[in-house]
């Protein structure tokens, strides 16, 4: 795994004492809110409903098991005993105290983590597949790249104050597990007809308030030029991005005004002025990063067929079927394990389960660990031989729910519980739904389906792409929640569709029971998944069972 | 419009409403409740210029109810009285404590 070098360790640890001293200087009382809160956002750190809360960013996902230990320390030691994993791959803690947080950055910077552009309108934490270096139909490992990025990115003189927050997600591979057209830039390594290497890049995708697929910039720039383009896409949008209205300030909206043509032309005419003059990455420093994204040797696992343990634990037959992956080494399984135990939190971990995973990482997995934008942990490189074992300990450890991709399986945001910009509650949707569809054990019937909730119309839970998609509302005062359809976030990415007006916290559960009959009535087999009948039916099916009484007259939000 | 005034301790980051001049309280049963407009645009004022010790001073709508227990008018702020709901964690937690220290 990428060490970080002297470098990467004296910034990390200068900026932790840069902004001790600007929390020293706040409790003081020498800098006023106002002043501090730009620089505490720029260290992560949100003030919430109930505590401080602090983002630490983790970088393309990608965790050794001491720092997964770590994490648990800090959990305990600064929180209530667990942390939350995101859907942009970094953790956060809820209960965190303004005269402790110096002393957590120093923790954290003892395993070369921190929370540097976690927050703040500067370009956030890259984000990757979470199968990145394992999944079967990869063309290249996206980490190397990844981490270019955040070397290049991490405290960029020119890019501290753009117009908005930026985010950028890379994927290797042919399928899109990173969410990529609805990022800032979205990168996916490709292949062109010469057998080179380079990336397709998207601009101008997002979720929030304006949802937009990504539109496309090029299908194909050669690797020695990304830096340039990536350079030329930030200096066009921190040039032009709108900073007179905040709505309007993400880069998608810049390129719906200029229209991706006139876009595309700007940033290649800037590329064009720059790339014979372009600040390239020395051949070192690109050794340097490769070296730290080797694979592991996988020749030392031992073949092994997992239909013999199936014959030993039903119950493992049955996780395996959901939580078990291919992987590129057949005697290999990437495993996926499910923070959605019915009835939880999504995307919590206690520090005694962040532990375990360590763990089993350490022992099993080559020390390797990856959170997944779903909320889920990942053993990127499992030797077959040991799936059953580390089964068993996960089980005991509450880690086993066997739902990887089905409806307990539930992307939420913390929601109106912990955020101060959510208008309504998604964690007890999210627990509500899984509790039900568990005791209607429907759940395998139904198959693959995807729901995403966010407590407000920033979508941090991606509600946008989700196949049942549910954003949480304030309708004087009280919570409300419009339901959209058909959102995708692969490579087919679309957007989800309105259903119609919105339901009260009481209604939504019996809502979403009836649009999951809908589809177990009308499948024309199992074969066909939520998302592929609801492509076919369209909306109708789902508006008739909703609104039955269309004349109703209901309030639309 | 009944009225309190709440704010978030600037080095908890807790919840806390506004009880006089000298005191703040961690149970909005306790705050202030200002039935006029003008005293509780003073209170917020003076709130406004303890940057020293909080965070985020705002008036909420609140009811009175029985036994003189105070509610929000909203879900937002009857939360953020409480704590999540998805642990039990927060002032849900704690017991009441007379007088927050700033």
């Amino acid at each position: 795994m990428y060490a970080y070098n002297d470098f990467d360790k004296n910034y990390v640890h200068s900026r932790v004492n840069e902004f001790s001293e600007q929390v020293q200087r706040r409790i003081d009382g020498v800098l006023t809110e106002e002043e501090f809160k730009p620089l505490r956002l720029q260290n992560g750190l949100y003030l919430q409903l109930h505590a401080y809360m602090i983002r630490v960013a983790i970088p393309y996902g990608t965790l050794n098991s001491q720092q997964m230990r770590q994490l648990a320390l800090i959990a305990e030691k600064y929180d209530k005993g667990y942390g939350h994993f995101t859907t942009r791959q970094n953790i956060q803690y809820n209960w965190i105290k303004l005269p402790e947080v110096a002393d957590l950055l120093h923790d954290l910077a003892k395993v070369n983590m921190h929370a540097i552009q976690t927050s703040g309108n500067c370009i956030r934490n890259i984000t990757a597949d979470h199968f990145a270096g394992a999944a079967i139909e990869e063309i290249e490992d996206p980490r190397p790249t990844a981490e270019l990025l955040r070397q290049w990115s991490s405290g960029h003189p020119e890019y501290a104050f753009l117009p908005r927050k930026f985010k950028i997600a890379i994927s290797g591979s042919l399928n899109d597990r990173a969410v990529i057209a609805f990022h800032d830039i979205g990168l996916f390594i490709r292949r062109n007809d010469n057998g080179e290497i380079g990336y397709k890049i998207f601009i101008g995708g997002g979720l929030g308030r304006t949802p937009r697929v990504g539109r496309i910039l090029s299908e194909f720039v050669p690797k020695n030029h990304l830096l340039g383009f990536i350079d030329s896409i930030m200096h066009i949008y921190n040039r032009l991005g709108r900073r007179d209205n905040i709505y309007k300030a993400r880069i998608k909206i810049l390129v719906d005004e200029l229209g991706i043509d006139e876009a595309r032309s700007q940033i290649y005419e800037h590329f064009e002025s720059i790339k014979n003059n372009l600040v390239a990455p020395s051949m070192d420093v690109i050794a340097a990063i490769a070296n730290g994204f080797i694979p592991p040797d996988f020749s030392t696992a031992k073949e092994h067929d997992l239909k013999k343990d199936f014959l030993l634990s039903n119950e493992f037959k049955h996780w395996a079927e959901t939580n078990l992956a291919s992987h590129r080494d057949p005697n290999h399984v990437i495993v996926s394990v499910s923070l959605k135990k019915p009835g939880e939190t999504p995307g919590d971990a206690t520090a005694d389960q962040m532990r375990i995973l360590a763990d089993l990482s350490e022992q099993y997995a080559y020390d390797e660990l990856r959170v997944s934008h779903e909320q889920n942990i990942i053993f990127p490189h499992m030797p077959k031989q040991h799936a059953l074992k580390i089964y068993r300990v996960l089980k005991n450890a509450g880690l086993a729910a066997a739902n990887i991709g089905m409806v307990s399986d539930i992307i939420a945001c913390p929601g109106m519980d912990y955020c101060a910009l959510a208008t309504a509650r998604s964690i007890p949707i999210a627990q509500q739904i899984a509790t039900r569809f568990v005791e209607l054990k429907t759940e395998r019937d139904i198959g693959p389906l995807k729901i995403k909730i966010s407590g407000c119309i920033n979508a941090c839970g991606h509600h946008h792409v989700g196949h049942i998609g549910i954003l949480g509302l304030d309708k004087a005062g009280v919570e409300n929640y419009q339901i959209t359809l058909g959102g995708d976030g692969t490579e087919d990415a679309q957007l989800g569709e309105r259903t119609g007006p919105g339901f009260s916290a009481d209604e939504l559960i019996p809502a979403i029971e009836k649009i999951i009959g809908v589809y177990l009535i009308n499948r024309q087999s199992r074969n066909e998944t939520f998302l592929n009948f609801y492509r076919r039916s369209g909306m109708a099916p789902f508006k008739t069972a909703l609104y039955p009484n269309k004349k109703t007259s209901r309030h639309i939000l | 419009m009944k009225q309190i005034l709440t704010a978030n301790n600037l080095f908890s980051g807790e919840v806390i409403y506004l009880k006089s001049k000298k005191k703040w309280v961690d149970s909005l049963h306790k705050a202030t409740v200002f039935d006029n407009q003008e005293e509780a645009d003073e209170a917020l004022t003076f709130a406004n210029l303890q940057i020293g010790e909080l965070v985020n001073a705002y008036l909420i709508d609140v009811e009175i109810m029985s036994a003189g227990k105070v509610k929000p008018k909203t879900y937002r702020e009857q939360l953020r009285s409480k704590g999540p709901t998805n642990y039990f964690h927060g002032k849900q937690a704690e017991k009441d404590k007379d007088n927050v220290r700033l």
